[in-house]
C-alpha cells in the first residue's frame, strides 16, 4: 500500500525540485532536442541536472556521468537514451532515490514483441526501486503553473485556464489552440501512470476545474476504476470529457452469445463514460466548444431553453437540436411574450422562441433590452440561444453597439447561461466585446450551441450528485 | 454470494448450461422464467411416453407450450429444428417426433439432455436482449438492447459496467433507438419497465458475483405489461 495520497505522490511529475535530465544534448538551438534548453526557455526555476558522460557541461551547468553521482537530491528524472539503455539508467535512478521517471525513449511496447518484452524489464526495475513512471514514449509533461516540462520540442508560453490534460499522445499538447490548459501529460505507453492516477491527482488538485482526456485504451480491468475515479472527481466539483479514438481487438473473440458477437469495446464506452459522468467528445470542435462552455458558463438549473433571434429559420434549426440532444423548448410565461409583443405587429404572434426581426427594424437597443430581460426573467428558462446580427457596421441607423449593451448591461444580472450565435460578416470588435461579457459564450453554430448547453445541464446535475 | 446452481454445474464439469440448467440459475437471482417441466430424453422413446411424462408432472404449464431440446452444445436449437408449438394435447407426440426425427438426424442422439416443455409467454411480449460478457477494459459488461433474431442486424444495444443502479438501467432504455418499441405500441399497453430495471439489476448481480461467468445471454426476455419473462437463456462458465 502507498501511504501518500495523489497529490503528493505525483507531486514531482508536475511540479519537482530537481530534475535530472539522462541523456542530456550537448548541442543547443533549433533540432537540438534539447531538453535543458527547453526547461530554461519555459521558464522552469528548480535545480536542472544534465547526465551525459560525453559532455563537461550542458548550457553552462555540470554535467555528470551518471545519475548517482548528483550531490544534490533529485525527485525526477527526464529519460532521453536508446532504449537498450534505457533500464540501466532506471536503475540508477533508483539507487540516487529518485521517485519520479518520464521516459521519452521510443521502441518498448509501442514497438512489437521484443520492445514489450523491453518494458516489461523495465517496469520491473521500476517496481523494484519504488519509481513511479511516465512512459516509455512520451512527450511527458507540460506545466504553466509551475514552468515543468519534459518536452525535447519548443512548448510556447501563453496564459492558461484550469484544465488539466491527461492524453495518449504528444498531439493534444499543441493541437487546440483555444484548449489552454494548465497542466498536460502524454502519458505515452502508460507502463505504469495511466489514466486513473492522473485523474486522482486532478481531482485533488486546487487547480483544476476540468479534466480533458484523450483515450485510445486503458490497462486490462482498470475501466471500473476509471468510472470510480471520474465519479469522484466529477461530485468534487470539477468536470470530466474525453475523446475516445480506435479500436481494439477484442479479448473474446470466439464469442458463442448475441452479446459476445456486438461488443463493440466502443460503445461500452458510451455507456462507461456515462456512469463516469464523463462528457464524451468526437472531435476537436466539440472538445473546444464543451472546454468553453463548461469554463465560461454558470450552472444551468434545467432543461428550458429559451431563444432569441432575428430569423425564423435559426428558431427551427435550433428546434431541431433541441429534440437532438433531449432538451426542452421553455414555455415562457405570458408576461414575457407580452414585454415583446407590445413591441411588435398585431400579426405577429410571440412565442419561444422569440422572434425579434420586426421589433429590431423599429428599435434595435430597445428591442434587444426587453427582449432578454423578459427571457432571462422566466422561470421556465435555464439558458438562452440569441442567434442575432452583430454586423459592424451596423444595417440599423442607430448602430450597432445599441444592442450590445443590453446584452453587456442584463446577461451578467442573471445567474443564467447565455450562447449568442452571431450573424455577419464583417463582426468586427463587436464579436469581443461579447465575448467578455460575463455568462456569455459566444459560438458560430446553432446546433453546437444547443449541445453546449446540454453539456452544460448534464454536468450542473451531475455535480450536484444527481443524474 | 455465490450461485449454488452454478457450483453444482461446475462440479459436473459442465461449462455450457443448457436453456432449462440456465434458467434453474436465473431464478435462483429472481429472473422470472416461464412454466416449463424438463422431460427426460432417451434414444428411442417415443413421443407419447413424453406426454405421460408431461400429464404426470406436478403442475404442468397449460397449452399452449413450446417444446425445445435442452442440449448444451447446441449454441441456437431453432436452427437445428429443435423447437415446435404445441396448440394441444392431441398436437404434443408427433410434435415430440417430428422434433426429434430433425434433431438427431446426422448425430444419434444430438446431445440432448432433454425435451423442455414451456409456457408460451410471448402475449403482448416485446424481445429484448439481455446479456454479459468480459471487456479486456472493463471486466464483466452488462448488456440491454432491442432482442429477438435480428440483434445482430439493429445492433440497438447499450452497455454498462457492475454495479449498476436503477437509473442506469433506465438511461440504457431511454438511449435505445427503438424505445419506442416500449412504449405503448399497436394496441398493447407499455412494457413494465420497473420489471425491466429489477430484472437487470439481478442480472448484474449475478454477474458480478459469479465472475465465472465468461457469457450469458437472455434473448429474448420478454418484456410485456405485466412484468418480464427469460424466454430463452444461454450461460457459459470458465
Amino acid at each position: 500500500m502507498r501511504a501518500m495520497g495523489p497529490l503528493e505522490e505525483l507531486q514531482p511529475v508536475f511540479d519537482p525540485d530537481a530534475v535530472a535530465v539522462i541523456g542530456a544534448r550537448r548541442a543547443n538551438g533549433p533540432g537540438s532536442f534539447n531538453v535543458v534548453e527547453n526547461l530554461d526557455e519555459f521558464g522552469y526555476d528548480g535545480e536542472i541536472y544534465p547526465v551525459n558522460p560525453k559532455a563537461d557541461e550542458v548550457l553552462g551547468r555540470t554535467a555528470y556521468d551518471d545519475v548517482r553521482e548528483i550531490p544534490d537530491p533529485v525527485d525526477h528524472a527526464v529519460v532521453f537514451l536508446p532504449r537498450h539503455i534505457v533500464p540501466d539508467a532506471l536503475r540508477g535512478c533508483g539507487e540516487a532515490g529518485i521517485p519520479v521517471a518520464t521516459i521519452v525513449s521510443q521502441g518498448f511496447a509501442d514497438a512489437g514483441e521484443e520492445g514489450g518484452a523491453m518494458q516489461t524489464e523495465l517496469s520491473a526495475v521500476a517496481d523494484d526501486h519504488g519509481i513511479r513512471v511516465v512512459g516509455p514514449n512520451t512527450m511527458g509533461v507540460h506545466d504553466f503553473t509551475t514552468n515543468f516540462t519534459t518536452a525535447f520540442a519548443p512548448i510556447a508560453q501563453r496564459g492558461y485556464d484550469p484544465v488539466g490534460v491527461i492524453s495518449q499522445t504528444g498531439l493534444f499538447s499543441m493541437s487546440f489552440p483555444d484548449l489552454r490548459y494548465a497542466k498536460f501529460v502524454d502519458l505515452g505507453n502508460a507502463s505504469d501512470i495511466d489514466h486513473v492516477d492522473v485523474l486522482e491527482y486532478y481531482r485533488d488538485h486546487p487547480d483544476i476545474e476540468q479534466v480533458f482526456m484523450h483515450v485510445e485504451g486503458l490497462g486490462p480491468g482498470r475501466g471500473r476504476d476509471l468510472i470510480e475515479v471520474a465519479r469522484a472527481t466529477v461530485g468534487s466539483g470539477t468536470s470530466v470529457m474525453a475523446l475516445k479514438t480506435g479500436q481494439t481487438p477484442l479479448g473474446k473473440s470466439k464469442a458463442e452469445s448475441h452479446t459476445g458477437s456486438l461488443i463493440g469495446e466502443d460503445k461500452v464506452f458510451d455507456g462507461a463514460f456515462e456512469q463516469g459522468r464523463i462528457h464524451r467528445v468526437d472531435d476537436y470542435t466539440d472538445a473546444q466548444v464543451v472546454n468553453r462552455a463548461l469554463l465560461d458558463l454558470p450552472d444551468m438549473a434545467g432543461t428550458g431553453i429559451g431563444m432569441i433571434t432575428h430569423h425564423g429559420a435559426a428558431s427551427i434549426m435550433a428546434m431541431d437540436a433541441i429534440s437532438e440532444f433531449d432538451m426542452e423548448l421553455a414555455s415562457i410565461s405570458s408576461e414575457t411574450a407580452t414585454a415583446v409583443q407590445e413591441l411588435s405587429p398585431d400579426w405577429l404572434e410571440i412565442d419561444n422562441p422569440v422572434d425579434l426581426g420586426p421589433a429590431t427594424v423599429v428599435d434595435a437597443p430597445t428591442a434587444h433590452e426587453v427582449a432578454t430581460e423578459a427571457v432571462l426573467a422566466d422561470d421556465a428558462v435555464h439558458a438562452m440561444i440569441a442567434s442575432i446580427h452583430i454586423a459592424d457596421p451596423s444595417p440599423w441607423p442607430i448602430g450597432v453597439w445599441g444592442h450590445i449593451e443590453a446584452f453587456e448591461e442584463i446577461v451578467p444580472k442573471y445567474d443564467k447561461p447565455v450562447i449568442v450565435v452571431p450573424v455577419g460578416t464583417e463582426q468586427g470588435e463587436t464579436r469581443a466585446r461579447l465575448a467578455a461579457v460575463d455568462n456569455l459564450l459566444v459560438l458560430d453554430d446553432i446546433r453546437q450551441a444547443v449541445r453546449a448547453l446540454r453539456t452544460v445541464s448534464l454536468d450542473t446535475t451531475y455535480r450536484g450528485g444527481d443524474r | 454470494m455465490k450461485s449454488d446452481v452454478l457450483a453444482e454445474y461446475r462440479d459436473r464439469g459442465i461449462e455450457r448450461l443448457n436453456e432449462y440448467e440456465a434458467r434453474r440459475l436465473l431464478r435462483e437471482y429472481d429472473i422470472p422464467c416461464p412454466d416449463e417441466v424438463l422431460l427426460a430424453y432417451d434414444e428411442g422413446k417415443p413421443g407419447a411416453d413424453y406426454l405421460d411424462e408431461f400429464q404426470a408432472a406436478g403442475d404442468p404449464p397449460g397449452f399452449p407450450v413450446y417444446l425445445k431440446v435442452a442440449a448444451r452444445d447446441v449454441t441456437s436449437v431453432s436452427d437445428v429444428g429443435g423447437v415446435e408449438r404445441v396448440g394441444s394435447v392431441t398436437e404434443f407426440a408427433p410434435a415430440v417426433d417430428r422434433l426429434l426425427d430433425r434433431v438427431t438426424a446426422g448425430q444419434p442422439n444430438g446431445g440432448i439432455q432433454g425435451i423442455i416443455a414451456a409456457e408460451d409467454v410471448s402475449d403482448r411480449a416485446r424481445e429484448l436482449l439481455l446479456g454479459s460478457t468480459v471487456d479486456p477494459q472493463f471486466g464483466a459488461v452488462v448488456s440491454l438492447g432491442i432482442g429477438g433474431i435480428y440483434v445482430e442486424v439493429y445492433r440497438d444495444v447499450e452497455f454498462r459496467v457492475p454495479p449498476i443502479e436503477p437509473a442506469d438501467v433506465r438511461s440504457m432504455l431511454r438511449n435505445l433507438r427503438g424505445r419506442e418499441l416500449l412504449a405503448e405500441f399497436r394496441g398493447m399497453p407499455a412494457v413494465d419497465e420497473d420489471a425491466v430495471v429489477d430484472a437487470v439489476l439481478s442480472f448484474a448481480r449475478l454477474i458480478e458475483e459469479n465472475p465465472e461467468i465468461v457469457e450469458a445471454d437472455i434473448n429474448p426476455l420478454m418484456a410485456r405489461p405485466d412484468g418480464v419473462v427469460a424466454a430463452d437463456a444461454l450461460v457459459r462458465i470458465d
